[in-house]
């Protein structure tokens, strides 16, 4: 497979965490990387822009090291905040950015400004944070980026917002020559979008491939209290109680081990997270 | 070499905020009613003074909005941002001594018209520079201190090369009244030919600039964003 990112045995400590992960992303798809608060993905994706440093392992992007930052000119970035000044206007954040894109596009970085509905001549501290996002948007889409790296980049913003920044991204890799690396916590998103999911916990990277098969690899399973016995419990992952019973979910081909009460349904991204977070188990 | 233009332009567009109407009308007049109460040297000693304060603008603006991830994914590496960020203040140094040049000219002149009368003067050239040079080494144990720590931790130990010129300035005096070989040093200075000593200064100079980029790009090579 052609695979415009990879990451092999990338190795990053800070304190008592530790950061192994290796994974892929193809060519002309969206890949959503997910995993809770604190499980390494802005460390991961700031590795991959070497806006930190990593003391082992490698990073292939759009087939080159990544640690020649050259290639960074090919890659647009959205992070969770703009690294713009506030008191820049539009209009100032294109005169500094684009002398160091070689291909950059006034027309494009003008259309997107005014699709997005921004003025040229508002201030970065004047946009409110989904407008900010639009912003990075139209830098990273104006200079023939073949790459976006997103890192949260539709928290906090309605739903209008959120299907607008997926709608773009779906536009952008209608090219097959580019690919999207999509850091989000809101996976209703990433269902909607992405062909490949990267789930990163605890450092670790406990599944990568596509979104599918991720989501028929497990299924959710619910039933009452006297419906499983205590070796049917090992087989959930997350398993919790509450008043009425319990909830988790098992791996699809054990689902057959246990009994036919208990009620056995597709799972969503969220409840995997929260499943995969909640469990002691990690399923590699 | 285009990288290397660019980012001091970058530089530019992050101190432009700073460089306000009401900001730039307050600078003229301090530079005005300096050259004309004490002379064009008073003009220009405020005005590095200034300069020196504003070296720190780019680091805090940067620090405020993460400019240096930002240098980053424009792939901009750490050599051109460290000898980029020298240049810019280098021309900021420059355009300030233009400025207060002017500045002061135009004021001495007003003055003079009007029949102010000398009022201080213009100031010899050799002075001036003597200002420039003492300011861009404060700046030059500056800039490392801020590209190590960057902004926040930086700006009050920022402050300690003023207290190490100044400290340096009044031993430097003690010592030159009581000392023989200082006077001598001072002879053979006023025995070498006219260009000798601005030749001197200026490869001095230029040996303490590189001195502090080489320190500056080393810690800056260290840091993370």
């Amino acid at each position: 497979m052609n695979n415009a990112l990879e990451v092999r045995g990338l190795c990053k400590s800070y304190g008592d965490f530790s950061l192994e992960v290796s994974f892929q992303v193809p060519r002309g798809y969206i890949t959503g990387f997910i995993g809770p608060n604190g499980a390494g993905k802005t460390t991961t994706l700031k590795s991959i822009l070497n806006i930190v440093r990593y003391p082992a392992g490698e990073i292939r992007l759009l087939g080159r090291d990544s640690r020649d930052i050259r290639v960074n000119g090919q890659v647009g970035v959205v992070m969770d905040s703009p690294m713009y000044l506030d008191d820049w206007r539009l209009s100032d954040v294109e005169r500094a950015i684009s002398p160091f894109y070689g291909s950059w596009d006034r027309r494009a970085f003008a259309d997107y400004l005014k699709r997005f509905g921004l003025d040229p001549k508002k201030k970065v501290k004047e946009l409110s944070r989904g407008m900010k996002v639009k912003l990075q948007m139209a830098a990273a889409l104006s200079h023939d980026a073949a790459f976006l790296l997103l890192d949260e980049p539709t928290s906090g913003l309605d739903p209008v917002a959120r299907d607008e920044i997926c709608a773009l991204l779906r536009e952008f890799v209608s090219d097959d020559r580019k690919s999207v690396l999509f850091s989000t916590h809101i996976t209703s998103d990433l269902e909607k979008t992405a062909d490949y999911i990267t789930f990163l916990l605890n450092g670790r990277v406990v599944f990568t491939g596509a979104k599918d098969a991720l989501l028929e690899k497990y299924v959710r399973v619910a039933g009452g209290l006297s419906d499983i016995n205590e070796e049917q419990k090992k087989l959930v992952t997350g398993y919790r109680e509450h008043g009425t019973g319990f909830e988790g979910m098992v791996e699809a081909a054990s689902a057959g081990k246990l009994p036919k009460t208990v009620l056995t349904e597709a799972i969503s991204l969220d409840e995997l997270i929260i499943f995969m977070n909640k469990g002691e188990s990690i399923h590699a | 070499m285009r990288k290397l233009i660019s980012f001091v332009r970058l530089d530019f567009v992050t101190v432009k905020p700073y460089f306000t109407v009401k900001n730039m009308l307050i600078y003229t007049l301090i530079a005005l009613f300096s050259a004309l109460g004490s002379g064009r040297l008073s003009g220009i000693s405020i005005g590095m003074m200034l300069g020196t304060l504003f070296i720190s603008y780019p680091f805090a603006a940067g620090e405020k909005s993460n400019m240096d991830a930002l240098y980053v994914t424009l792939s901009l590496n750490r050599k051109t941002v460290v000898l980029g960020r020298y240049l810019f203040i280098l021309l900021l140094n420059a355009s300030i001594i233009l400025f207060v040049l002017v500045t002061s000219s135009a004021g001495l002149l007003v003055a003079r018209i009007a029949g102010g009368g000398e009022n201080g003067g213009g100031g010899a050239p050799g002075m001036t520079a003597f200002l420039a040079v003492l300011f861009i080494i404060i700046q030059s144990l500056q800039l490392p201190v801020f590209f190590k720590l960057s902004y926040t931790k930086a700006k009050f130990v920022a402050l300690a090369p003023f207290a190490v010129i100044m400290s340096g300035y009044v031993g430097f005096t003690t010592l030159a009244r009581d000392s023989a070989a200082l006077s001598d040093f001072s002879e053979f200075l006023s025995t070498l030919n006219q260009g000798a000593v601005p030749a001197l200064t200026a490869l001095a100079l230029i040996l303490i600039l590189y001195a502090s980029y080489t320190v500056s790009l080393a810690f800056y090579k260290k840091r993370e964003f």
